[in-house]
């Protein structure tokens, strides 16, 4: 990271804001005043709104809401992590596979991309859902990232094509480099930049969608939490159990404008750099 | 004595902290031509920017401007739209790519108070006619990518002076022109002073251009002027440095002797070498093909430095690719003594490479941008250097200091240097394998003259140091007089002429050669009209032959190709009425 980006302070708040989300997800059971799910007293402390004792309140069963965000914060983090990796795993193959193809088998391979852009996200998650029911967490984030992978495939095919153009490439063939040299030193580290630009705008769009599934019931199923899980057990009733939506929501909306605000200055950072 | 009617009184422009433009004070009559010259960064387009009120936000202007005795300001947007047209470098960011030729001169016509649609667009028609652009109907019909850069930058002429405005402003109009076009666009600028009594602010750092179309010039530097008068007197006889310096960088000098090398091997020879680019026409995809290079035959041999010349689009810079196999030829045989390059691969072919370096066109953006100039340089080093990586610092420092690059600048990554020392970083990476030949593809074209003079005559001393073999594409002739021994002249994908440079140049035998000679401003010929025809579709027998004026020109010429022959001892030419000697039975 160059002292362009640490001097940016959108950017070093964004950043740090996303590494307190990781070292809370970390050391969350230390963190947390309750286990997590644990029901205090089911009598006395069932929906109680926050106090001194219980900041962000307790849920339905007397669980301590403020220890369940923190503990969430590692199912939704690490889901987010697994289905990012797995989108940019796959983007990458796809797309690198179809730039270095022949035309009719890049072609073949970018209309199959078109077709699979047409369905709507939720309703490729959704028919998963109704064929596997409801998944565990880990092979649910696998089928997140299994869906959102279409972009970077489309965006590792054009850069890789406009790259292989780029004098300084054609330069490194003039000097007599081999191809694979060509391709490590000077094409693949100028994809980094595009595809840490994508990365974090995955997991700006990959936390929310868990939180959604989650809503609808094929998310992470209780006692586990997650933010999703969270607000969905909230959902009907928000105006009553505000402290339950608004805690998660505000965690969720941290994470994700944070990654939103890396993902531009990264962007705009290569793009300058492209440029100069 | 009577008004001037463009003056610019005491016109000052500052930043927050600094003064970039001490104040100024000139005037342009009607029909005469003022100039700005000066080197890069002296403030001469912060002064046409100015006038034009188009200054970036947080540079403000003081003093005032005059056209016909008013006063313009801020407020008189409109009507200084009316009355001053612009004119800018580069053609193609100058022009929407989104909108037809016509459509955008018929939107001028219309801002300026046309109200019928058909008749903005005649008029637009009639403003491309007027400029000399052949089929004007088809041509506003088209895209700017569509047009040659000429045709371009002559289109967005036609929309500057479309409204008939007093004065022109143009910022370095035909620096992205090669030779025969800038002749082309500066008479039709002439014309227009001579026809409608157009004043023109002229932005230029190209001298010899100043000194044939500016009556009147201001030598600046540094924001301030230095030397100003009648370009006449200041070109002859330059009072302060600066333009001293200026006017040396535009001496002519004599062409360099021809070369005579050891009757050995060439160190290049080509036979009949071709590549024709496939283009999927229409639907079901009939291919046709684009002849980039055709039939080429030439040899260059060690010590030599040939220059190809020849407008843009004539196939050279392909030409330049295809000697190191970064293209495959479509036919024809390359050697290199009793090599044969076409049948190299491997290890062999990325040799061939090495010794065989492309310095290519904007090889200032032929650096990876993620690894520093050291890093640049030292890859050639990596790969083809037998002796020991810790050698290696040596040799880096040793070919910066070649090209005179300052050792302080090779730990910068590219974004940190300016187009001169990157374009000399690309260099000294190409020098550091210690080449046989060396290819530049239009070495100069992106840096301004001082560091263009200063390339060039790097490239001298080190060719004469090393003995190296250069091949130089280039339509810049002072370049071709500064550097070669050899020239050959490209005509769509076809060498037209070959032979010493000096004799060439004294005497050109191909009416091609006469007329680029011809295009070099000052120069008294008539310019060549008209564009280089569609590779595409190339004319039948000469290629020239639509362009030509030889006036003793007939049906051989529609009808064959003139094959390149000798025409006096080591020249040769392919023009059927180049030749008187040619014997009846080749014909």
């Amino acid at each position: 990271m160059t002292a362009r980006l640490r001097r940016d302070p959108a950017f070093v708040l964004a950043a740090a804001i996303l590494g307190a989300w990781v070292a809370v997800a970390l050391l969350a059971p230390q963190l947390a005043p309750y286990p997590s799910d644990l029901q205090l007293d089911l009598t006395r402390l069932r929906e109680s709104a926050p106090s001194a004792a219980h900041w962000f309140g307790t849920d339905g069963v007397s669980r301590d809401v403020l220890s369940r965000l923190l503990v969430g914060a590692r199912v939704t983090l690490l889901m987010g992590a697994i289905a990012v990796g797995t989108s940019l795993g796959l983007g990458v193959l796809w797309g690198s596979a179809a730039a270095l193809s022949p035309l009719w088998l890049d072609r073949l391979l970018m209309r199959t991309i078109d077709a699979c852009l047409a369905f709507p996200r939720l309703v490729l998650l959704l028919s998963v859902a109704a064929a596997f029911g409801q998944l565990p967490p880990i092979p649910l984030a696998v089928v997140l990232g299994a869906t959102g992978w279409f972009g970077t495939a489309r965006l590792v095919r054009a850069e890789l094509r406009a790259l292989a153009e780029r004098s300084w490439v054609v330069a490194a063939r003039a000097l007599g480099a081999p191809e694979p040299r060509i391709l490590r030193r000077h094409v693949l580290p100028a994809l980094v930049g595009p595809l840490a630009v994508a990365a974090s705008l995955a997991l700006a769009a990959v936390v929310p969608l868990e939180a959604g599934l989650t809503f609808l019931g094929f998310g992470v199923r209780a006692p586990a939490a997650s933010w999703g899980s969270l607000l969905a057990e909230a959902a009907d009733r928000p105006d009553a159990l505000w402290w339950m939506v608004l805690f998660p929501a505000l965690a969720l909306v941290s994470v994700v404008a944070s990654a939103t605000v890396v993902g531009d200055r990264l962007r705009r950072h290569f793009d300058l750099g492209d440029r100069a | 004595m009577t008004t001037p009617f463009f003056e610019v009184r005491a016109l000052s422009v500052s930043a927050t902290s600094a003064t970039l433009v001490a104040p100024v004070d000139f005037a342009i009559a009607p029909g005469r031509s003022l100039a700005l010259v000066g080197p890069s960064g002296a403030g001469k387009s912060t002064i046409a920017r100015a006038i034009l009120d188009l200054l970036p936000r947080g540079l403000t202007r003081r003093g005032s401007v005059w056209l016909d005795g008013v006063a313009i300001h801020d407020g008189s947007g409109p009507w200084r739209a009316r009355r001053i047209g612009a004119l800018f470098q580069d053609p193609t960011t100058a022009l929407d790519p989104l909108m037809r030729i016509g459509a955008q001169i018929a939107e001028v016509v219309r801002a300026g108070g046309e109200r019928d649609h058909r008749r903005a667009a005649r008029i637009a028609i009639d403003a491309l006619a007027e400029l000399g652009i052949d089929a004007p109907d088809a041509r506003a019909r088209q895209y700017p990518h569509e047009l040659s850069g000429g045709q371009r930058q002559r289109a967005a002429l036609a929309r500057a002076l479309v409204l008939r405005p007093a004065l022109l402003i143009a910022d370095e109009p035909t620096s992205a022109l090669d030779v025969t076009t800038q002749a082309q666009f500066l008479a039709a600028l002439d014309r227009r002073r001579g026809t409608d009594g157009l004043a023109v602010l002229l932005v230029s750092h190209d001298l010899a251009v100043v000194a044939a179309h500016a009556e009147e010039v201001l030598v600046l530097a540094q924001g301030a002027v230095v030397e100003r008068g009648r370009t006449t007197d200041v070109l002859r006889s330059p009072q302060h440095a600066i333009t001293r310096a200026l006017c040396a960088l535009h001496a002519p000098s004599a062409p360099r002797a021809p070369h005579h090398p050891s009757d050995g091997a060439p160190i290049i020879a080509t036979q009949r070498l071709t590549k024709h680019f496939p283009v999927a026409a229409g639907w079901r995809t009939t291919h046709t093909a684009l002849h980039a290079v055709d039939d080429v035959t030439l040899s260059v041999h060690p010590g030599e430095v040939l220059a190809i010349v020849g407008e843009s689009g004539c196939g050279k810079s392909t030409f330049a690719r295809l000697l190191p196999r970064l293209l495959e030829p479509t036919a024809g045989a390359i050697h290199s003594g009793a090599r044969d390059v076409r049948a190299l691969n491997g290890p062999a072919l990325r040799r061939w490479r090495a010794s065989t370096q492309l310095l290519l066109q904007e090889s200032a953006a032929s650096l990876d941008p993620m690894r520093t100039l050291d890093d640049a340089i030292r890859e050639g080093l990596r790969l083809h250097a037998a002796d020991a990586p810790h050698t290696h610092d040596a040799r880096v420092r040793a070919a910066a200091d070649a090209v005179g690059l300052g050792r302080a600048l090779l730990d910068r990554p590219p974004a940190q240097c300016s187009m001169g020392e990157r374009q000399r970083a690309a260099l000294a990476r190409a020098l550091v394998v210690d080449p046989d030949v060396l290819i530049l593809d239009e070495p100069t074209a992106s840096l301004d003259a001082v560091a263009a003079d200063h390339l060039l005559a790097q490239l001298a001393a080190i060719q004469c140091a090393r003995t190296l073999t250069l091949i130089v594409i280039t339509h810049d002739l002072g370049i071709v007089r500064r550097l070669a021994t050899q020239i050959a002249v490209m005509y769509l994908g076809r060498v037209v002429e070959h032979g010493p440079a000096a004799e060439v140049l004294a005497t050109p035998a191909h009416p091609y050669t006469r007329a680029l000679l011809d295009a070099v401003p000052g120069a008294a010929g008539v310019p060549i009209a008209g564009d280089v025809p569609s590779p595409l579709a190339p004319p039948s027998g000469c290629v020239f032959h639509p362009r030509c004026t030889r006036p003793d020109r007939n049906d051989d010429c529609t009808r064959r190709i003139p094959p390149l022959l000798d025409i006096a001892p080591a020249r040769r030419a392919a023009c059927w009425r180049a030749a008187p000697a040619l014997p009846e039975t080749l014909a």
